[in-house]
């Protein structure tokens, strides 16, 4: 695991590392890596992936607005860090 | 090298809000008019713990969709997460449809002046929408009453070649969704979105050039102006030796120019991968048998059918099939007076013109099919002239009577009688020598002046073959 793509997992991940953790986390990750790898080396020539041990179709839910099994609004918006009225209030994006 | 040495390539994503009563993945109102965060839950918000539950509706609508669109419908598709970082998507990803998707390959027939256009589409896929956020310098307000809405992505193959093409293919995808009732194709409130990407290449090259995505265009209208700008734009900068650079841009429509967004270096990596909240939609052969019974014919088999089957001129079928509604009108008018062409004509001039001035929907119009049929029936036999019958459509449309019943009530039938007309006509003849003898002078353009004397003596009611026989005979006979 280079530099360079520990810099750009820890962009996308938005997690600011310093030179000597850079340097730490790439022999961690290598490591860990390392260990996943050894999945590759089983033989699975002949299967299909296998997403959900479940055969069965996923449980649909009929098209109903039933806002009683919900959180209301006012729940939500109360364990906000931040809000404006009724809208959330973040950090600027633009 | 000149422009035309260029060709265009564009293909089209276009995000339809399917019109189910719940979100996707829980069951909180889909309504538009609804108060900031009014219409949130546990799920749309994105709490810890919280599990997406399908929509049954969304799988009926998006196959049925995928029907219109003539695509393959995949017995078995997957839910993948696709990860970016954003607040209005709480969660960090956005539940969508990556390798398998719900409808595959299918394809989209349209009238690009009286050319036949064919597009393919690649694929259209089931996702969730994200919330809005609006920017107010210091920070971000975020409402997630979109959050979770179900959206269907329909993707084009890069087969569109003008930007008239692109917003016509727009056009009839948003016409098809609306016919089926799967999308209310609402651009305004983004019920209806559309991405662009555009590329160029030399004529005759077979390789893709760089593309350019442009998003978020709310208007047909834009659609065109901005691909006509941004093709332009990228044959400028191959013509003075300039990059095209893979970017987002959008288009800006006062200035009517695009503008770069993000740049492919700051690229998100959505690192996709099967969603283990939701198991694989397995959609039986039985259902997609079931739901092919019940797709409506779309706007465009059935603006070739009118074409065919009712001589309409390919203009006048357009107009009618625009909406599913209008198009059901105008047959159950023609089921009532049989002639096509008539019909057409009072669609697409009366009710049309009336339906905008009163803004009102065709079906609450106060004529119904019926009605207008039976006024039609009346023009068709000679009972009234097509000068009278606008008079009659007027009073029908203020009193919601039949046609019939008004000329009879006002006493308005043609008159074919010709003993009558002889009377009128002898009138204005004798009133009027001296137009006489200019027309028997050589004058003959003012036999007009004549046709419109009887009619005015007559009250509009005589017979207008039968004035123009008349007359005939009295002026070149004597």
């Amino acid at each position: 695991m280079d530099q360079k793509q520990i810099t750009e997992i820890s962009r996308l991940a938005r997690i600011e590392l310093s030179a000597v953790e850079k340097e730490e986390f790439s022999k961690d990750l290598a490591k860990i890596l390392e260990a996943f790898n050894n999945i590759s080396s089983v033989s699975t020539e002949g299967l299909n992936p296998m997403q959900n041990p479940t055969p069965n179709n996923g449980h649909l839910r009929e098209d109903v607005v039933n806002a009683d099994s919900c959180a209301k609004s006012e729940e939500l918006l109360e364990l906000a860090s931040e809000r404006v009225g009724h809208l959330y209030r973040v950090p600027p994006v633009v | 090298m000149s422009y035309s040495d260029y060709e265009l390539v564009v293909g089209l994503e276009i995000h339809a809000q399917l019109t189910t009563k719940s979100k996707l993945f829980s069951p909180v109102s889909t309504e538009f008019e609804a108060g900031d965060n009014e219409n949130i839950s546990e799920v749309c918000v994105g709490l810890p713990g919280t599990l997406p539950v399908l929509n049954k509706a969304v799988v009926d609508q998006a196959v049925r969709a995928g029907i219109a669109l003539s695509c393959q419908i995949n017995t078995r598709s997957q839910f993948s997460r696709k990860q970016y970082f954003y607040p209005d998507l709480s969660k960090g990803y956005q539940i969508s449809q990556f390798d398998k998707p719900v409808c595959g390959e299918g394809l989209v027939s349209f009238f690009v002046g009286s050319e036949l256009k064919k597009v393919r589409i690649e694929r259209a896929h089931i996702e969730e929408d994200a919330g809005k956020s609006t920017h107010h310098g210091t920070h971000t307000y975020i409402n997630y009453n979109r959050a979770g809405m179900p959206l269907l992505e329909i993707v084009s193959a890069p087969d569109i070649r003008s930007a008239k093409e692109a917003a016509e293919y727009a056009r009839t995808v948003r016409n098809i969704l609306r016919y089926q009732g799967v999308c209310d194709g609402n651009l305004e409130e983004g019920s209806l979105r559309c991405d662009c990407n555009i590329s160029i290449r030399k004529k005759g090259d077979p390789k893709l050039g760089t593309k350019v995505e442009l998003k978020n265009i709310n208007s047909f209208r834009f659609i065109e102006k901005a691909i006509d700008y941004e093709y332009q734009r990228q044959i400028d900068c191959k013509e003075s030796q300039q990059t095209i650079y893979q970017e987002t841009r959008l288009y800006d429509s006062t200035k009517n120019v695009t503008v770069s967004m993000r740049s492919k270096e700051e690229a998100d990596d959505y690192r996709y991968f099967p969603d283990p909240d939701l198991l694989d939609l397995q959609i039986e052969e039985s259902f997609i048998e079931e739901r092919k019974k019940l797709t409506f014919e779309g706007p465009v088999q059935r603006q070739q059918r009118y074409m065919q089957e009712y001589s309409l001129n390919q203009e006048e079928a357009y107009l009618l099939t625009q909406e599913r509604d209008h198009a059901d009108y105008f047959e159950s008018v023609v089921d009532v007076c049989k002639n096509p062409k008539l019909s057409c004509n009072w669609i697409s001039g009366e009710i049309f013109r009336m339906l905008n001035e009163e803004k009102v929907e065709i079906a609450e119009c106060p004529i119904k099919p019926q009605s207008l049929g039976g006024l039609i029936n009346q023009i068709s036999k000679g009972v009234i002239s097509g000068k009278i019958a606008k008079d009659v459509f007027t009073k029908m449309w203020e009193s919601g009577d039949e046609a019939e019943v008004i000329i009879e009530k006002q006493g308005l039938k043609q008159v074919s009688d010709s003993g009558a007309i002889e009377a009128w006509v002898d009138e204005v003849l004798s009133k009027n020598p001296e137009n006489v003898s200019e027309y028997k002078s050589g004058k003959t353009k003012i036999f007009g002046f004549f046709v419109g004397q009887v009619m005015k003596l007559s009250k509009g009611q005589a017979s207008p073959d039968l004035v123009n026989k008349l007359l005939k005979e009295k002026l070149n006979g004597e």
